[in-house]
Parts: C-alpha cells; structure tokens; sequence
C-alpha cells in the first residue's frame, strides 16, 4: 500500500496553487481549494492506489475548483452576500503587481479567456510540465482528448497573441 | 512522411511524448520540410512565451496554514466505531451479538437525536444565509467584546460568553439576536480573510462536548458541541479544516 503524508504532499504546493489561481482566478478562493484539497486528499489516502502522487492530488485540487466556481455561481444566482464576500479580492496582490507587465499581462489575459477545460490542460502540460498521462489521470479524461484540447487550446492561444500585435 | 502525416504528431513531439520511430520520422522531416519546421516552431515558441509568463507561486505562509488545517482536521475525524469491521476474528463478532442488541436500544436513541440534529442544522444554515442579506449580518458592530457581551443582557435570558480570537486570526466582528429552531440565539459573528463565521448560543442542558462536523451540498460546514449547558453551532462557507481550527479555538477561550 502506497503511504502518502502531508509532507510529501506540500511539495507540489506550487503547482496545486498555479492550477487553483489559474482555475478561479484570484487567491483567497484559491487558498481555501488548497487547503480543503489537501484535508480530503489526506482523508482518503487510502483510496491512493499509487502512481503519480502529484496528478492524485491535482485532480482533488481541480475537483475542489469546480465545486467552488458551481457554488459562486449559485451564489451570485441568488444575489446575496455579494459584498461579503467579493470585498477585497480586487486589490492587486503583490504576486498580481509582479506579473502585471507587458508580455506577461497579454499572456495571462489570452490564458485566462480560455475556457477552463482548455485553460487547466494549459496550465498542466506548459507550466507545470506533466505527461499527457498523468494530465488525463488530473482532467479525468482519455489522454486522446487531452491531446485534442490542448491542440486547440494551443491554436486559440496563438491567435489571441498574434491579434495583439505580438509574436509568435 | 507526408506533411499530413506529419502534422498531427508535431505537438507530441514538442512535448517529448513522440515514440522513438515517431521522433526520427519526423525529424527527418522537418530536416527537409519548412513548413512542417516552421509549424514545430511555432509550438516551441508558444510553449517559451507560456513559461516566461505568469505562473502563480503558493502565496508565503500557506505551507504552515495547510499544515495547520491538517491537524486540525485530523483531530475532530469523526469516530466511526463501526466502519471497519474487516479483519475482526468470528468469535469476537458473535460474542459482540449481545453488546449489539443493546447497543441498538442505544442507536435508536442516537437516530432520534440525529433527526433533532438535523433539523437544527438546516435552521442554522438558514440562520447563517439570512445573515448574509444586506443589514442583516449585525445588531451590534464591534470588535470588542466587552461591548458584545453586555448587549445581550437583557435581550436572552443568558449569558453568552464572547472571546476575541483576533490574535488566531479569526477577529470577532459584532453580534446580534437570532432565533434558530424555536428558540432565541445569541449570534456572534466573526470573520476569516473575506468568510463570515457564525456562531450560535442557547442554552441546553445535554449534548455531546466532542466537536460534530457535518456538511453541507451548498458548501456550509457545520460544527456543533454542547459544553457546560450552551449548545454551541459554527457555521460558516470557510474551508473545513480551517473552520475546524476556528471550532477549537473558540471552545478553548469559551471555557476558559
């Protein structure tokens, strides 16, 4: 039986926290998918049937994300607590301040207006690096359609950067 | 290698997922082919523009609030006696017949109280997002609790005890009168980062100490306990763990 602990698992802390800010889009919902992630991946480490323990725990984080952005939307659906809880979120971060140039800013603008099944096989393969297999293990989906959407992710990222007057 | 042939595997390849025989077909074509090196080109440098770019890196000080919330969370797993019965030797399950037949007398007892529990958690639920309405959240705004406190005498016929766990990271921001499954309820509210914690007190005279987590499919955790006759009830959209850190806090300072 593969042992997983919390130490091992904050080594990929990095990369948990990339997919969440990339996948909701600012830090304090970020933060709480991580944190949550790393509590229900710590509860049931014995469902870890081995393998690549970093695309275990991304797929967690990535489940987390969506659950998250379901709930927002219910929540901004029903119209309440918008204050509460938007309040601050707009204050550029010091992380946000430091990315907030030139090449970097066109860059994350064209990732970010991906749609997310596109912007997640992204952040996966060209951020963090991981093998289609171990994407397809994160995205639940068969390795051919990571490969299909992370050509047309590519192909609409190539476009929005051209548009803009850049290379490539 | 036709150039069709080719150009379906040139991202493959740029990633490093190209078989061996798929690797050499190809460099041999693009050795040859401008248009096929120009499309592999093109891969690269977008894949180059992407890792210069942005990537986000775990804001300072997440690493000990993982860890944090870990723990504890670890410390109020609810104990289920019963979920692992596996690898129990037979002798010791039948001679466990006897202790389960009286044990279900005590289980129908603990379903009553579940149902009751129930209940009250949906009212507390409600209570919480009808806090969230505009001017709903406070009666009384402050963050000091000796401010809080006296508000409430002479509106419950009780007394609430109201701690400041500022310093854990959780400022109490006000309170105000509520009225959760029939009865009226101290509601103290406190905050963490942009979430809204309430925590309901009643009296009641019995109950469990040990903390009880439940959760919610529209995201709220709840966490409950009874001590020294105050039914105490966190509510809350924050992350489980942290929420749980908040729960243990707050029931340390209470019954200090």
């Amino acid at each position: 039986m593969p042992t997983v602990s919390n130490e091992m698992l904050l080594s990929h802390l990095d990369a948990a926290y990339n997919l969440a800010r990339w996948l909701l889009g600012n830090r304090a919902d970020a933060e709480d998918v991580v944190q949550d992630a790393y509590v229900r991946a710590l509860a049931s480490a014995d469902q870890f049937r081995g393998g690549d323990q970093r695309a275990w725990l991304l797929s967690i984080v990535r489940n987390g994300c969506y659950s998250s952005r379901r709930r927002q939307r219910v929540r901004q659906a029903s119209e309440f607590d918008e204050t509460v809880h938007r309040s601050g979120t707009d204050i550029p971060s010091p992380e946000e301040r430091a990315i907030d140039r030139d090449t970097s800013r066109r860059v994350r603008l064209a990732v970010e207006r991906l749609t997310p099944d596109f912007r997640e096989v992204i952040v996966l393969r060209e951020f963090e690096g991981l093998s289609y297999k171990a994407i397809a293990e994160v995205v639940a989906a068969p390795v051919g359609t990571v490969m299909s959407r992370l050509s047309r992710a590519r192909a609409q990222l190539q476009a929005a950067l051209a548009e803009e007057g850049g290379r490539p | 290698m036709r150039c069709e042939e080719v150009e379906p595997l040139i991202e493959a390849y740029a990633d490093g997922e190209q078989s061996l025989e798929g690797t050499l077909a190809i460099e041999s074509h693009v050795a040859t082919c401008a248009a096929c090196a120009a499309r592999l080109e093109r891969v690269r440098a977008l894949g180059q523009v992407l890792r210069t770019g942005p990537s986000f890196r775990a804001p300072a000080g997440l690493a000990e609030r993982v860890r944090a919330t870990v723990d504890a969370a670890s410390v109020t797993q609810p104990q289920v006696a019963w979920s692992r019965p596996r690898g129990w030797p037979l002798w010791l399950l039948s001679g466990a017949t006897v202790a389960v037949a009286s044990l279900a007398f005590a289980v129908v007892l603990h379903e009553r109280a579940v149902v009751a529990d129930e209940a009250t958690a949906e009212a507390v639920i409600e209570g919480h997002v009808r806090s969230l309405l505009p001017g709903h959240l406070m009666d009384v705004a402050s963050t000091d609790q000796h401010t809080v406190k006296p508000w409430f005498a002479g509106r419950v016929d009780f007394s609430p005890s109201v701690v400041d766990l500022a310093s854990d990271g959780f400022p109490l921001v006000g309170g105000r009168l509520d009225y959760i499954d029939h009865h009226a309820a101290a509601a103290l509210v406190y905050k963490r980062r942009d979430h809204v914690i309430n925590v309901f007190v009643w009296p009641q005279a019995s109950g469990s100490p040990s903390h009880s987590t439940r959760s919610d499919v529209r995201g709220y955790h709840l966490i409950s306990w009874v001590r020294a006759g105050v039914a105490v009830w966190v509510v809350s959209d924050l992350a489980l763990g942290e929420l749980n850190e908040f729960g243990h806090k707050l029931d340390a300072a209470m019954h200090d």
